[in-house]
């Protein structure tokens, strides 16, 4: 404390003022978070790690979570539906309250949130956290109705096991289908790794049955090493390969769905299969588009630097539903983002400035057993947009020994384990 | 000018509750709150693969983040991610995990493996690697608990001559020891080390 200059005396006395109106109870500042997914989960506990006195509510209408990251490995085979489940119970220990209710209405003029339950619960800030919702009027034939027959599992959970229940009792020599979506849509490399795997399970049980990929993209992310990884354990590209690839302008884009008939309808011609999984395209979550959080886009319009919607004051979007410039829906960055939210929040609840925003997106794919491929990024603000931060972004090389492809798979299951510990641990 | 009063506020009430004064500063936590979700809570990983940065030596983190930037030393994801911080925030970063405590995560390991281990450890590599207290050493990562793919990895590194940013003390030291013991004997070692995680 040796240069205890007038300027701190006077941050001293600020401090205690601002430490008074903090931890004076009467006062106590009230922060609603609604989802209890990867971003929203990690808001709560992080405006807790950073101001114990601030009192958080989480509202999740589940009494279980489900990791959408790893769940294709439950849907090939590899993992058990109970690894990927969660609860609530130990957010308690951080002083989080939790009530499981859907949240429906946002009165952001009155600073308060009406849930299903009856309940109303005011903020002074509140998070938006719900994930995706899919547009259930853009597939001619399939909707929220035929989800038990066509899965989506694009949300994981009992979608998840429906899946992978269909794959087991398709016989050897029959095939799946799986439709992408139009971009932007949830864990960008996630179909792809979903078809590696099912293809790595047909390969061990039914080597005579196919994974047919429609897609709406002309391309994917990190496309070239799915296809690599494709060649060497699929036999892509050869009479015999597990896995198919029909990009649009091979007459790959959905247009029609019969239910009936298990037939899918692109704009050349129409395939049909034994399973069928349809990804259907998205948009933010249903409380988002309902509240008036979105754009015409469908995603949550959001100030770059902090998350605070630019639509409704005092309300902050994170995770998959905002728009967060050149950063992918990923669980990491929900994650990150939901890291950087809360800081904006606490510094905005002190009336201080927050500091520059870093954020992080690690994303692994499986693409069989002993083959894992990676995204990375780093970002930054500038200028009110989030942008890679000194060309940090990149995946993995197309050149690689095997045992480098061995230890990412190792490490997509230590990412795993640290990110699922830091939100329900 | 805000931002430093928000500072000198933060570090006022940190010592009115005895925080540590790192705990409550928002701009080191903003960088190395976004490594957590693979390194584990503060750098302690209870991923089976991902090693420990808690506690890492401060001076073998600006190195080993700087060798992973320019693509001397061989990584994964780190080679695209070392390269969006700058030094200074390198800086920061190494003196907070520095300075954290490493809580290491309980590991499968064969007790007589370890047991042998720990001789040829005391033998081979306990002049650099110390387990008890901290070695002069500054560059000599902390072994004890640390996960055991990522010691099988960074070994195979070093065996495979992969690694040019590898100190010659440790390449001579590893050579004396594979010239003077069987392959197991790295496993012995790699079972040790993760004996020491937690119980």
């Amino acid at each position: 404390m040796a240069n205890f200059t007038r300027r701190t005396f006077l941050a001293v006395t600020a401090a205690t003022v601002a430490g008074f109106y903090v931890f004076n109870s009467k006062t106590k500042q009230k922060v609603v978070i609604i989802g209890g997914g990867a971003g929203g989960v990690i808001a709560a506990k992080y405006i807790r790690k950073v101001e114990s006195n601030i009192d958080v509510t989480l509202v999740e209408q589940n009494q279980h979570y489900y990791t959408c990251f790893m769940s294709n490995e439950v849907i090939g085979g590899t993992r058990n539906i109970e690894s990927i489940k969660y609860d609530y119970a130990n957010l308690a220990k951080y002083g989080i309250k939790v009530v499981y209710s859907q949240a429906t209405n946002i009165e952001a003029d009155l600073k308060q949130v009406k849930l299903q339950n009856g309940e109303t619960l005011s903020y002074d800030r509140l998070i938006v956290s719900p994930g995706i919702s899919f547009n259930w009027d853009a597939i001619d034939g399939y909707d929220e109705t035929m989800i038990d027959k066509i899965p989506h599992a694009w949300k994981a959970g009992s979608q998840t096991t429906i899946l992978q229940k269909q794959l087991q009792a398709m016989k050897n020599g029959e095939n799946i289908i799986i439709t992408v979506p139009p971009k932007p849509f949830r864990c960008p490399p996630g179909p792809y790794e979903r078809a590696s795997l099912i293809a790595q399970y047909f390969k061990c049980n039914k080597p005579k049955s196919k994974v047919i990929i429609l897609d709406s993209n002309q391309s994917f992310a990190k496309q070239s090493l799915f296809t690599q990884g494709w060649e060497q354990l699929y036999n892509y590209g050869t009479d015999n390969s597990l896995l198919e690839w029909i990009p649009p302008d091979r007459g790959g884009k959905l247009t029609a769905v019969d239910a009936k008939t298990m037939t899918i309808h692109t704009s050349e011609d129409k395939y049909t299969a034994a399973v069928i999984n349809i990804i259907p395209p998205q948009q933010a979550g249903k409380i988002a588009i309902d509240n008036g959080l979105t754009d015409a886009s469908g995603w949550c319009p959001i100030d770059q630097r902090t998350f605070e919607s630019s639509l409704l004051p005092d309300v902050y979007v994170i995770g998959d539903a905002c728009i967060a410039g050149v950063m992918p829906k990923s669980a990491y960055s929900a994650n990150s983002q939901a890291k950087v939210c809360a800081q904006a929040i606490t510094a905005s609840l002190r009336g201080v400035e927050m500091v520059n925003p870093s954020l992080v997106n690690t994303c692994y794919s499986v693409v069989g057993n002993e083959f894992g491929i990676s995204v990375a990024g780093v970002y930054r603000v500038e200028n009110g947009k989030i942008l890679v931060s000194q060309g940090a972004s990149g995946s993995s090389p197309i050149k690689a020994s095997a045992d480098y492809r061995k230890s990412e798979v190792a490490y997509a299951h230590s990412l795993y384990d640290n990110i699922t510990h830091e939100m329900f641990d | 000018m805000l931002y430093q009063k928000f500072k000198y506020s933060i570090l006022i009430i940190g010592l009115l509750f005895n925080l540590p004064i790192n705990a409550a500063d928002p701009q080191i936590h903003m960088l190395v709150d976004t490594c957590i979700a693979c390194h584990g809570t503060d750098g302690s990983s209870v991923g089976s693969a991902t090693p420990n940065i808690a506690n890492m030596r401060e001076k073998l983190f600006i190195k080993a983040m700087q060798d992973m930037r320019s693509g001397e030393r061989p990584s994964t994801v780190m080679r695209v991610i070392a390269k969006g911080y700058t030094d200074s925030e390198i800086r920061i970063m190494a003196q907070f995990f520095s300075q954290q405590q490493a809580i290491p995560h309980r590991q499968n390991f064969d007790a007589e493996k370890a047991a042998k281990g720990r001789q040829l450890h005391n033998l081979y590599c306990n002049g650099c690697h110390k387990i008890e207290g901290k070695t002069t050493k500054l560059l000599s990562n902390n072994l004890a608990g640390q996960q055991m793919p990522y010691l099988r990895y960074r070994l195979t590194e070093f065996i495979n001559d992969s690694d040019p940013t590898l100190s010659p003390l440790m390449k001579n030291a590893l050579k004396n020891f594979i010239d003077n013991n069987s392959q197991d004997s790295l496993e012995n070692l790699i079972h040790y080390y993760a004996s020491l995680g937690g119980k």
